[in-house]
């Protein structure tokens, strides 16, 4: 199965769902690996990108009620629940003025008590600290409920939300499209076609956006093929989509915690895939929130070519129990690819390059390995 | 190993080696001649070089410490959470794998690593895990704490931790031995001493 599917991708020809399927049962892992790190090194070399961003979460209320979500609470005044004044949210790039961000990406619940004006002027106040800050903003889920709350088309929200200062969306929202699967985890907000068409108009305005998959929960391996097909025939139409983040289910505090979290095997399985499968996609990332730093460090082993960025504070993953910590900063990013043998290049959303990083002859990691051996061929706990 | 890995061996010159390794019959002076070939080799091709050494050696087996046995050639993952990233930790892992004897075993840590990397090391050619049974945020489980679960009644939160542990390698088709506590073990240099080389 790998061979033949090796000879396609040396060919560069396109891999069928069934391919895709077996790639997901393929038993040489690390075979797998080597034929995703082949396509992303023909795409990127050595080079692994990151950026300087700010996440900001503005409110959790959300009248969705996604059996994935800890971070969601359905009312205003739940204990719990928040919802930042505009000054408040502004104050959070303020605060990083000393050492700005490029990036300022926010993603909330869907709040049924807000008025629409409220996500513009916020916009135009991020705009205001920093004329040149790119906002990525507000998931295709929100743009269609904003469509459907606001009594507008899903055109007009993105034309106000632009004039307003919106410059990409975030790829957040499409967990499974596949409705067998949506219908039972999320039955009460944008359906798969609908959250495509959102990325579709948007595209079609001339925004960029990324795409997700939350996987690890009650789908199939077929489940993720057909969100994966779904995404590569979307950008087969508009070539819109820079990224694609598989996202990890975690189980902490929400309507599905007695599932187990997927394995790091799986996580770095679905990376792999994806690398293989979405070969109109420039970008494959490894969500480190998501994965934790030291794992998304080996996801760049495994086609990932981009660890996101310093982040700062996200809240959504924390309330479901991961670990990872609040942020990275730039030098732990820059550290944690060199350590993989990579070019450290930070980027802006649109992935110009900011600033491009020396790399070590020997991959850090080699030298280090070298260095011990010289004292101790063992280091042996105490 | 698939032809994907024994071309990526070849290029880094290591395919007569490995193929010597899994055969028995590499010898020290055979290690020592292609140390610096490892250090610098592919890490995935090292990976599956060191994954079939282990399932060579000590089968799909995993086992699971709750103390320290000196029997065990230990990869440490550093006191602080970002002391030693993951693909560092992974090649060492697979460089002593290979470089051991079949009767040395490899092991990493999971309260040290986390349980993501720990896992991953398991196919990067180590065969034992040490740690301290924890819950998801890390802390450890009391002796007498216990959950209530359907149909069985009262169950030792450490029962249930193990078996979750267990069904999660299981998930990526290894079995799962728990080591008792104190368990009298030979250390690792008397095992050494006792083997052949690789």
């Amino acid at each position: 199965m790998l061979e033949s599917v090796e000879r396609k991708v040396r060919a560069g020809e396109r891999l069928s769902g069934e391919e895709a399927l077996g790639l997901f049962r393929e038993p040489d892992f690390l075979g797998l690996a080597r034929l995703a790190n082949l396509v992303r090194e023909r795409r990127h070399g050595d080079r692994a990108y990151f950026n300087k961003n700010l996440r900001v979460e503005v409110t959790n209320v959300c009248v969705a009620s996604c059996l994935f979500c800890s971070f969601a609470k359905l009312e205003a005044h739940m204990p719990g629940a928040h919802t930042m004044s505009l000054a408040e949210a502004w104050g959070k790039l303020e605060a990083r003025m000393d050492d700005p961000p490029s990036e300022v990406h926010v993603v909330n619940g869907l709040h049924p008590g807000l008025p629409f004006s409220y996500y513009e002027d916020l916009l135009r106040g991020f705009k205001r600290v920093k004329p040149d800050i790119h906002l990525k903003c507000f998931t295709g889920v929100e743009i269609h409920f904003f469509a459907q709350h606001y009594a507008m088309s899903v055109a007009e929200v993105l034309r106000r939300l632009v004039d307003a200062g919106l410059d990409s969306l975030p790829g957040g929202g499409a967990e499974i499209f596949h409705p067998e699967v949506r219908t039972r985890i999320s039955a009460d907000k944008a359906t798969g076609a609908e959250w495509l068409d959102v990325h579709r108009a948007a595209h079609g305005m001339g925004l960029r956006s990324n795409a997700t998959m939350l996987y690890g929960h009650v789908e199939t391996f077929e489940h993720r093929v057909d969100h994966l097909l779904r995404l590569r025939a979307l950008q087969d139409e508009t070539g819109g989509f820079q990224a694609f983040i598989p996202l990890a289910f975690h189980p902490d505090g929400n309507g599905m915690k007695n599932l187990p979290a997927p394995t790091a095997m799986d996580d770095l399985r679905t990376v792999a895939v994806s690398r293989l499968v979405l070969d109109n996609f420039e970008h494959i990332k490894a969500y480190w929130v998501s994965m934790t730093p030291k794992l998304a460090q080996v996801a760049l082993a495994f086609g990932a070519d981009d660890l996101d960025g310093t982040i700062v504070h996200e809240t959504i993953y924390k309330a479901a129990g991961s670990r990872s910590p609040d942020g990275l900063s730039v030098e732990q990013l820059v550290r944690l690819i060199r350590e993989a043998g990579r070019r450290p290049v930070e980027r802006d959303t649109l992935y110009n390059v900011v600033r491009e990083y020396e790399r070590g002859a020997l991959p850090e990691a080699a030298v280090k390995v070298r260095e011990r051996k010289a004292g101790r061929h063992l280091e042996v706990l105490p | 190993m698939s032809p994907l890995v024994e071309r990526a061996l070849e290029r880094a010159g290591l395919l007569a080696f490995a193929r010597a390794r899994l055969a028995g019959d590499a010898t020290p002076s055979h290690v020592k001649a292609v140390e610096d070939r490892l250090l610098a080799a592919d890490l995935l091709a090292l990976g599956a070089l060191a994954d079939a050494v282990r399932a060579h050696a000590v089968g799909d087996l995993v086992r699971i410490h709750a103390d320290h046995d000196p029997a065990v050639a230990w990869v440490r993952g550093g006191p602080r959470a970002h002391a030693r990233a993951g693909l560092s930790l992974l090649r060492q892992v697979a460089i002593l794998r290979i470089e051991l004897p079949d009767a040395a075993r490899v092991g990493v840590n999971y309260n040290e690593l986390g349980l993501e990397l720990a896992q991953v090391a398991l196919g990067f050619g180590a065969s034992e895990l040490g740690g301290q049974l924890a819950n998801k945020r890390g802390l450890p489980i009391a002796d007498d704490a216990s959950k209530r679960v359907k149909g069985r009644g009262q169950v030792s939160a450490q029962q249930l931790q193990r078996e979750e542990l267990a069904t999660m390698l299981g998930y990526v088709g290894r079995r799962v031995v728990f080591e008792a506590e104190g368990r009298a073990s030979e250390t690792l240099d008397e095992t050494l001493r006792g083997a052949s080389h690789a």
